[in-house]
């Protein structure tokens, strides 16, 4: 009999989640550790629960109801329980428990942390809608705005804790599996909010735009977005790009086949592990189950890369972001050029700088109108090397603007030096990022 | 074991039913009337059966000595048809309680069974079905008319049943 307390019964993780207290107590009952007696107590005593359930569901007005509505009060009733059993070290525990305790204690103790459950889920949705990220998918908003607050709105934690009001489509990366009620929507909130933690750190053009590559439709879309974001940052980090990035090239693809085509499958599983603890530090996430989903997610990432190189459909398992055609049509609108005797006194001490490094400082403090940066390129302020140098320094939406200022070459007027100088640093530039370039500059 | 609990339930119920049943002869004997323990197990068996029609379960100690009280003075009931007419009413009450909006009470549903078998149907069964179907239609139309006392049954219901029934 000792030894019976101390051996599982069967493995806590074994259990069927949603019926937890009924496969306890038929695993116990098949392995002869309870016999007809104790089965029979558990009976009479769950009744006379039902019965007191009954009267509080009908207010006691009614002294019938529909066997459907006994049957959904008595799983919830077995719900309660199996949540206070649940959280006890084992499964021998949990019937320890309901051997020696009154079924009305063991339900009190379910009630209360369901109630407190409930509770918690109602905070933490309320943070999980003020930081929710504007994406244009129906199933992330139709969920994140609608379904979960739905489902407090409807949820009944007394009469029908078993239940699921609401409609909750979008698929997170690792979903409870088996769970119903609170059991089930707690974790998929706390799951959801570290998620969109991650998500919001990216901007809305780059993340739809990752699911644009997925999907035109990517609207309608029904996959998890921060998986997307996962296998490209991964992606990313994997050949060394640091920071935020998700959009991938195609050479940057070629250097992801390049170094993991080699690679054991053990050996790539590590390296993604070793990537991964750059990213989650990137992402400041330190919650260690969101870590386990990662890993768990890297292992999937694992396979898809395998497949990718064997089928060399990579682009599929990490894609190139599409970005909105309508976001190519841009305006721009300059800040005011500064006064000309002010122009000339700046320009004047950039030309007197020796080195290009106080030129860029200078540069960088002075000039902060695109007509002033055009006329400072025209006013001998660098020369040679230093046009590059200068540049390099600029992002594709300032050489996007620069490039648009240019002539066009069919004016009358005289093609200046960094006109020229601009045309050659584009030149060398690789294909992918001169691409993006030239299509923020169409969008003007 | 979902089968096992609804015996169980069953058979838990069964021996206070019968006590409840008996225990309304103090009040019905005043009447002329008297049921018997067969009559109590009669009763039992049939209201076992509409519970099982109408997929209903029931908590100690039920409808039927409600029934039993409300309709032992019925000047239309006598000794020789009053089990067998509680056995139809208990049957009509399981019934209409799930056709009824779920926040009409076990009173509520037997005042109005009451008022109309005594009032307008004269003691007929048949008219009074037909009446509550009717009364219970209205509820769900939103005119609660089943809570309102002393209302002219005869001159709304009577009419509406014999027009409906002539069309």
């Amino acid at each position: 009999m000792k030894q019976w307390k101390d051996t599982p019964i069967i493995a806590k993780n074994e259990m069927q989640a949603s019926c937890y207290l009924e496969s306890l107590l038929e695993a116990a009952w098949r392995q002869n550790r309870i016999g007809d007696e104790v089965i029979s107590d558990f009976q009479r005593q769950s009744i006379q629960l039902l019965a007191g359930h009954i009267r509080s569901y009908t207010s006691g007005e009614s002294s019938s109801i529909k066997i459907e509505k006994a049957q959904e009060l008595r799983e919830g009733i077995f719900f309660t329980i199996s949540a206070y059993l649940k959280t006890l070290p084992s499964t021998a525990a949990a019937l320890e428990a309901v051997k020696s305790q009154p079924l009305e204690a063991l339900y009190q103790a379910g009630w209360k942390i369901i109630r407190e459950q409930t509770a918690a889920g109602r905070v933490l949705l309320e943070q999980l809608q003020a930081e929710l990220v504007p994406i244009d998918n129906y199933f992330y908003n139709q969920t994140m705005k609608e379904g979960l607050k739905e489902f407090f709105l409807h949820y009944d934690p007394a009469f029908a804790p078993q239940n699921n009001p609401g409609s909750i489509e979008y698929p997170l990366i690792m979903p409870e599996q088996n769970q119903m009620g609170i059991a089930f929507i707690l974790p998929y909130i706390r799951l959801a909010y570290q998620e969109n933690h991650i998500i919001s750190q990216y901007s809305r053009d780059e993340v739809e735009g990752l699911m644009r590559a997925c999907s035109q439709d990517y609207q309608n879309l029904y996959h998890n977005i921060f998986q997307l974001i996962f296998y490209n940052q991964m992606g990313n980090c994997l050949i060394g790009n640091t920071g935020k990035k998700i959009d991938l090239s195609g050479e940057e693809r070629e250097e992801i086949k390049r170094q993991t085509r080699r690679l054991s499958k053990d050996q790539l599983y590590a390296r993604l592990l070793q990537t991964l603890d750059i990213v989650a530090a990137s992402w400041s996430i330190d919650d260690e189950a969101f870590i386990l989903h990662c890993q768990q997610l890297a292992r999937e990432l694992l396979t898809d890369i395998g497949i990718g190189l064997a089928e060399n459909c990579l682009d599929q398992v990490l894609p190139t972001i599409q970005w909105n055609e309508d976001l190519k049509k841009r305006t721009f609108a300059d800040n005011k050029a500064m006064a000309d005797e002010i122009f000339r006194e700046r320009t004047n001490e950039i030309r007197e700088c020796r080195y290009f490094s106080d030129k860029q400082i200078l540069i960088r403090r002075y000039f902060h109108s695109l007509s002033d940066i055009v006329d400072m390129l025209s006013a001998g302020c660098l020369f040679q090397a230093e046009f590059k140098n200068f540049f390099a320094t600029l992002g594709e939406m300032e050489l996007a603007l620069l490039l648009h200022r240019k002539g066009t070459g069919e004016d009358i007027r005289s093609v200046q030096q960094w006109e020229l100088e601009l045309e050659a640093y584009l030149d060398q530039l690789m294909e992918d990022k001169r691409k993006a370039i030239t299509n923020i500059y169409k969008g003007f | 074991m979902k089968e096992q609990m609804q015996q169980m339930l069953l058979e838990v119920q069964s021996q206070s039913f019968i006590q409840n049943v008996m225990a309304c002869n103090e009040k019905t004997n005043r009447f002329g009337i008297w049921i018997a323990e067969k009559d109590a197990r009669r009763l039992l068996k049939q209201r076992h059966e509409a519970l099982a029609a109408s997929r209903r379960i029931e908590l100690a100690p039920g409808i039927t000595g409600a029934l039993i009280i409300a309709f032992c003075d019925s000047p239309y009931l006598n000794q020789e048809e009053f089990v067998e007419t509680i056995g139809e009413l208990i049957e009509m009450f399981y019934y209409f309680k799930n056709e009824s909006p779920e926040e009409l009470s076990d009173d509520e549903l037997l005042s109005l069974m009451i008022q109309l078998f005594n009032g307008v149907c004269y003691g007929d069964l048949e008219l009074l079905n037909g009446l509550l179907e009717e009364s219970l239609r209205n509820v769900r139309y939103g005119f609660e008319d089943y809570k309102y006392e002393g209302i002219d049954y005869h001159s709304f219901y009577l009419q509406k049943y014999f027009d409906d029934n002539q069309e």
